[in-house]
């Protein structure tokens, strides 16, 4: 078993500041983020976009960056791994993001 | 290590992104070109407005037509391609420089030709035509070259192909109409080339583009891409495209009016198609506010179809040609469809550039503004009420002939444009010079520094 100095905790609550512009719901509620694998002080986020030929691909991955290198600490590594399988759908998007979407 | 959710073998294309996007400056400088026109039209819009109740053939109405198709309709397409073509088909533009170069063709053009058209002069109907054929023949050789390069080529894509086909078709007819202008050479086939032109450019260029543009955006905007019917979609393509080749085509022959009355109703059927994919990619969106887009769409959907079914009716009653019927339709079709559905779509696609440049640099660092927060949403569908009243009344006065109706609506359309046009100056105000990427990035180390 693996010492754990980053809590994937820290990290969801990180990335939960930031938002796809567009819809203006954080990426977390909105189901982007597949997986976090924590090192001692390296991040990996696994996560899509809401469609391939998202415009916001680079913002959007250049902005998961930042927010976990500035707000987890003790990182020194994040690495944005996109993936496109599972594709993206909207039964991934949560509880709270269905209520910013105007759904409850 | 912790696993918030498992993830599937990464499948990274690698090749999807805004990357492939030109400089900002291209689509930029088309939309602000097409706002400055918009701004002229509203300031004319109570004194153009009756010109819609005289002869389709008034040198004065066919300057307007070409401020506003080439000036706004035209301006706004080739800005928002050169930015939207490279992000849909995932392949970078052929070439940027070249895309720079048909915006000068293209500014030259579009003084010229409304000259000439006014004036009836030649010199400036031929440098005109000849700039303008430049301008779309490097749009259309540059967008062919990404279209070629793309890895695949899906509905929408083929709506690009479609539409730059119907481009090639209409500029060949403008060219030729603008040196008849001065020389009278298509003699009593002059009305024929006229009609074919003006339904091959709104219908076989305008129409098929922003079709396929509302397709890739609206499912996207919505979150309702899950729902997009395909097969509806290739089916619009087939008889919107199909019915404005068939008639624009037999207007120019000659042919027989049942031929020209089956290319009207195929149009009408490819439109009808169209508002249906609309309204349900709506209806099952799962983004349940109403966006601002959305009026302004539907409302252009619903003015295509209008305009296509008096195209239909004019051709099944044998209207004669000094009936104002065609000239309400294709009011109906530069207004109503074209000139609404690019308001809507120029709330998300400039709001989108603007956000890019500005804030993408910030995101992840503070908070950054969502992109209904860079203008008034109630001044949106304010401009969106009085220009669709503007319109629709401008076309009822055009039907009737009452022409203090017209200078009604000539306000009403005026008062919608000011809305959109204060609208389209708060979202530019967030523009800032490049500068501002350093600036955010310096604002973020500021911020790492302050966590530390
Ligand atoms: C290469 C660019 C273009 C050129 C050189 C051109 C030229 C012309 C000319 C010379 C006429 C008048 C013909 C006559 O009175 O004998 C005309 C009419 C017309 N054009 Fe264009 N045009 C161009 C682009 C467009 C575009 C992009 C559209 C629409 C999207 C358009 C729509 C129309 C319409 C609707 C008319 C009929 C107007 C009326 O009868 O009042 N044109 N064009």
């Amino acid at each position: 078993m693996t010492t754990t100095a980053i809590s994937s905790e820290r990290v969801m609550e990180a990335l939960k500041g930031v938002i796809d512009p567009e819809l203006g719901i954080n990426v977390v509620d909105l189901g982007l983020i597949y997986d976090i694998v924590t090192g001692e002080d390296t991040v990996r986020v696994v996560m899509t976009l809401t469609t391939p030929g998202c415009p916001l691909h680079e913002s959007i991955s250049e902005a998961v960056e930042t927010a976990v290198q500035l707000l987890v600490p003790g990182v020194s590594t994040v690495e944005v791994d996109l993936v496109w399988d599972p594709p993206w759908c909207t039964d991934l998007i949560t509880e709270d993001g269905l209520r910013e979407l105007g759904w409850r | 290590m912790s696993a918030a959710r498992a993830a599937g073998p990464s499948r990274t294309p690698g090749s999807i992104s805004s990357k492939h996007a030109p400089a900002l400056d291209l689509p930029a400088r088309f939309m602000a070109l097409a706002m400055l026109l918009l701004a002229a039209l509203a300031l004319a819009a109570p004194w153009t407005m009756p010109l819609l109740l005289g002869s389709f053939y008034d040198p004065r109405l066919l300057a307007f037509v070409h401020l506003n198709t080439l000036g706004v309709i035209a301006a706004v397409i080739l800005g928002a391609s050169y930015q939207l073509v490279p992000v849909v088909l995932q392949t970078p533009l052929s070439s940027v420089k070249l895309g720079r170069l048909s915006f000068w063709a293209f500014l030259g053009g579009l003084i010229a030709l409304p000259i000439g058209l006014l004036r009836g002069w030649l010199p400036a109907l031929i440098a005109g035509g000849t700039l303008l054929a430049i301008a779309f023949l490097l749009y259309i050789g540059i967008v062919a070259a990404t279209l070629r390069r793309a890895p695949h080529r899906d509905v929408v894509a083929w709506h690009m192909i479609v539409a730059l086909v119907g481009l090639l078709g209409g500029v060949t007819y403008g060219v030729i109409l603008a040196i008849n202008k001065g020389t009278g050479i298509l003699g009593e086939h002059t009305l024929a080339n006229l009609a074919a032109h003006a339904t091959i450019m709104l219908g076989g260029w305008v129409a098929v583009f922003l079709a396929g543009v509302a397709y890739r955006l609206v499912g996207m905007f919505t979150l309702a891409e899950e729902a997009f019917w395909e097969p509806a979609a290739w089916a619009e393509l087939v008889l919107t495209a199909g019915g404005a080749w068939v008639l624009s085509t037999n207007l120019h022959l000659g042919g027989p009016r049942a031929l020209s009355l089956a290319g009207a109703l195929a149009l009408l059927a490819g439109l009808a198609l169209f508002a249906g994919q609309l309204a349900h990619l709506y209806r099952r969106r799962k983004r349940r506010g109403l966006d601002v887009h959305i009026p302004f769409a539907l409302t252009a959907a619903a003015a295509g179809v209008l305009a296509a079914a008096l195209l239909a009716l004019g051709f099944a009653r044998q209207e004669p040609l000094t009936s104002p019927l065609w000239i309400v339709a294709g009011w109906l079709a530069i207004a109503g469809f074209a000139e609404t559905a690019i308001q809507g779509f120029f709330y998300k696609i400039a709001t989108f550039l603007v956000w890019l440049q500005r804030y993408a640099p910030l995101a992840g660092r503070q908070r950054v503004p969502k992109l209904e927060e860079l203008y008034g949403r109630r001044l949106a569908l304010a401009g969106w009420a009085l220009w669709s009243l503007g319109v629709a009344l401008a076309a009822i006065a055009a039907g009737i002939g009452a022409l203090w109706l017209s200078y009604a609506a000539g306000l009403l359309v005026a008062a919608g444009l000011v809305a959109f046009l204060v609208n389209v100056a708060r979202i530019a105000n967030h523009w800032r010079a490049p500068g501002a990427r350093n600036a955010g990035q310096r604002a973020g180390i500021q911020h790492k520094e302050s966590l530390a």
